[in-house]
């Protein structure tokens, strides 16, 4: 490519990354900590309920706990997700009948071995609520947004390798530390944008697929299939369970059977299960796998419930390439094919672009600073979005888990409680970030930010041990570390958001004393 | 550079359909591997197509380049379509 191509790739590259920056920080910052949702969830619900061992009562028993006394639409469908590593309990998600607000279902938490019912409704929210973050933003069409901004940042990353491209492997492992500000963040920016360049392009693409796989799926129905949608989703391996109500009452099914034959044949126990037309003859059951130890998905079938007859089956002995391909990608997004390790590793090289996404704005604002033409309120507006996209969400964040910890078990409405508590700390940091005193000097501004977080991560961890510090010596006695994991997690968050913080402070005092000296030979002429 | 934004992202998507139409007909696998490799591409391929409209001089530029290669590939997608 000639030089004014990359010339025009580096403008777009510049003012695009600095647009979409905001929306790609959230992107990777709720990611990152969406990685571990299954834990944080734990240490959200754990500590208020009661661990208890013994024998697993078995999915006929939870069953009849789930519908009893309730007026469930059998038409509908009934879901159970099994206990495993990542939640002690049943999960269990029961269509109610006729049911005019929303949720239109009941959710449950069951103990496996008294059979007892330890929760109802939606509660534990924070985990869920980042990772919607992630791939939504909370908001309706939120989905497409994200898309379209991935679209954008993998555009970033083919021309960043473009205009980088010469350089790539000589300057590697280039960091000019002591040398101009410049050079530091430029040498930051291409030493982890080219570390985690394997790493981004995966995100971008598997990402870029989950949201907005919608256009080509037109487009193919559309020409391909000539409309016939139904086609298309069949031959893409979406097989849709919809049995026939025959008005003909079964008494009773043996469902922890056919889970013991389904684990026996994959020699692996099932993870979900989803049971259209209970109590009908027509009743169907699905069974889905959720294997963590390796890329491919195991199995996801389906069996008649009255006589055990195969309605669907897409297992490694009857695959279909787009559903073991997505499902292939889902894990290597999500990091879940292996140990905890990796996802450790996602957590570095998801943090490692937040820091790409903030040096490519200062790097813009640096340039642009120096040019003097260049509007002076755009270069305001440019410092002003990244200080709120990326030190307002980090606040924001903290506070949230905080809320998470400080809310009591019996609050009905905690989950929008949480969501709000998030979204009015980012409007008052929205507001705090434009005061003249605050956009004077923006660099103390994320300094303080990152104290704060600190400080709200702290007293969480305070307010854990002192309200919950009975339920954690009992988890703890079980042998249940993951609540104690987050909350270590939590404390080394502190520390690093403090010690980043001091450095930023210290910077930020080195340039007003800079700047006042040079003020003064000024004021001396 | 905001005009050729338009190009890149309407102009890219559409060829980048157009060109995946193509791939779908030409490869010699079974229906639920072409999709796959379909899809697996299809990004990619509108990206690069950003790519090469940010690198163009001018919107017309972009627009030109587009049309060009959108042409040809529209051509293959009829026929394979008719037949």
């Amino acid at each position: 490519m000639n030089k004014e191509s990359i010339k025009r790739l580096t403008l777009a590259h510049g003012w695009l990354g600095l647009v979409f920056s905001g929306l790609l920080f959230i992107i990777f910052f709720a990611g990152s900590i969406a990685l571990f949702r299954q834990e944080i969830t734990l240490w959200s619900m754990q500590p208020h309920f009661p661990v208890t061992s013994g024998e697993n009562i078995g999915v006929n028993k939870v069953l009849k706990t789930a519908l009893a006394d309730r007026d469930y639409d059998a038409n509908e469908h009934i879901t159970l997700i099994l206990p495993s590593t990542d939640s002690h309990y049943y999960k269990a998600y029961v269509d109610i009948k006729d049911r005019e607000k929303e949720p239109h279902y009941d959710e449950l938490l069951i103990d496996p071995v008294t059979g007892k019912i330890v929760s109802e409704g939606y509660k534990f929210d924070l985990a869920d609520f980042i990772y919607r973050l992630h791939y939504n933003l909370n908001i309706p069409s939120g989905k497409y947004v994200l898309g379209f901004v991935t679209l954008f940042f993998l555009f970033a990353l083919i021309s960043g390798i473009f205009i980088h491209a010469r350089k790539l492997v000589s300057n590697f492992f280039q960091y000019r530390g002591e040398k101009h500000k410049r050079s530091q963040l430029l040498d930051m920016h291409n030493v982890v944008g080219v570390i985690s360049l394997p790493f981004t392009i995966m995100y971008a693409i598997s990402g870029l697929i989950f949201n907005l796989v919608i256009i080509y799926q037109v487009a193919f129905a559309l020409t391909v299939y000539k409309g016939d949608g139904e086609a298309l989703l069949k031959d893409a391996g979406f097989t849709v369970i919809a049995p026939e109500w025959l008005d003909k009452p079964v008494d009773h099914v043996d469902i922890d059977k056919l889970i013991a034959k389904v684990s026996d044949e994959y020699q692996v126990a099932p993870r979900m299960l989803t049971i259209y037309n209970y109590g009908d003859e027509s009743a169907v059951i699905q069974l889905r796998s959720q294997d963590t130890s390796e890329l491919t998905t195991t199995y996801n079938v389906a069996y008649s419930l009255v006589d055990e007859r195969v309605i669907m089956k897409s297992d490694n002995d009857h695959p279909n390439s787009l559903t073991i391909g997505t499902g292939v990608l889902r894990k290597l997004h999500y990091g879940n094919y292996a140990s905890i390790d990796l996802r450790f590793i996602y957590l570095l090289l998801g943090f490692g672009v937040c820091g790409l996404i903030i040096t490519g704005n200062l790097l813009w604002l640096e340039k642009r600073e120096k040019m003097r033409n260049f509007s002076a309120r755009t270069l305001s507006i440019a410092r002003y979005f990244t200080v709120l996209s990326s030190a307002g969400i980090i606040v924001s964040t903290s506070i949230a888990f905080l809320c998470e910890r400080l809310m009591p078990v019996t609050w009905l409405d905690r989950v929008e409680l949480l969501a709000q508590t998030f979204w009015l700390s980012l409007a008052a940091l929205a507001i705090i970030y434009v005061l003249p005193k605050v956009r004077a000097n923006y660099r103390q501004a994320l300094a303080v930010s990152l104290y704060v977080s600190a400080a709200m991560l702290l007293l969480t961890l305070l307010v854990s041990l002192s309200a919950l510090s009975q339920p954690l010596i009992d988890l703890f006695m079980v042998g249940s570390y993951a609540v104690f994991a987050v909350d270590l997690s939590l404390f080394i968050s502190a520390l690093l958001l403090t010690k980043v913080g001091h450095i930023i402070m210290k910077k930020s005092s080195q340039v007003a004393v800079k700047a006042q000296e040079d003020l003064i030979p000024t004021m001396n002429k | 550079m905001w005009s050729k934004t338009f190009i890149a992202i309407v102009g890219g998507c559409l060829l980048s359909i157009s060109l995946m139409l193509n791939l779908n007909f030409m490869i010699p696998f079974k229906i639920d591997t072409r999709l796959f490799i379909g899809l697996l591409f299809s990004f990619p391929m509108w990206v690069a197509l950003m790519v090469w409209c940010y690198a163009s001089e001018t919107f017309k530029q972009a627009f030109k380049r587009c049309t060009l290669l959108f042409i040809p590939s529209a051509m293959f997608n009829a026929l394979f379509l008719l037949n």
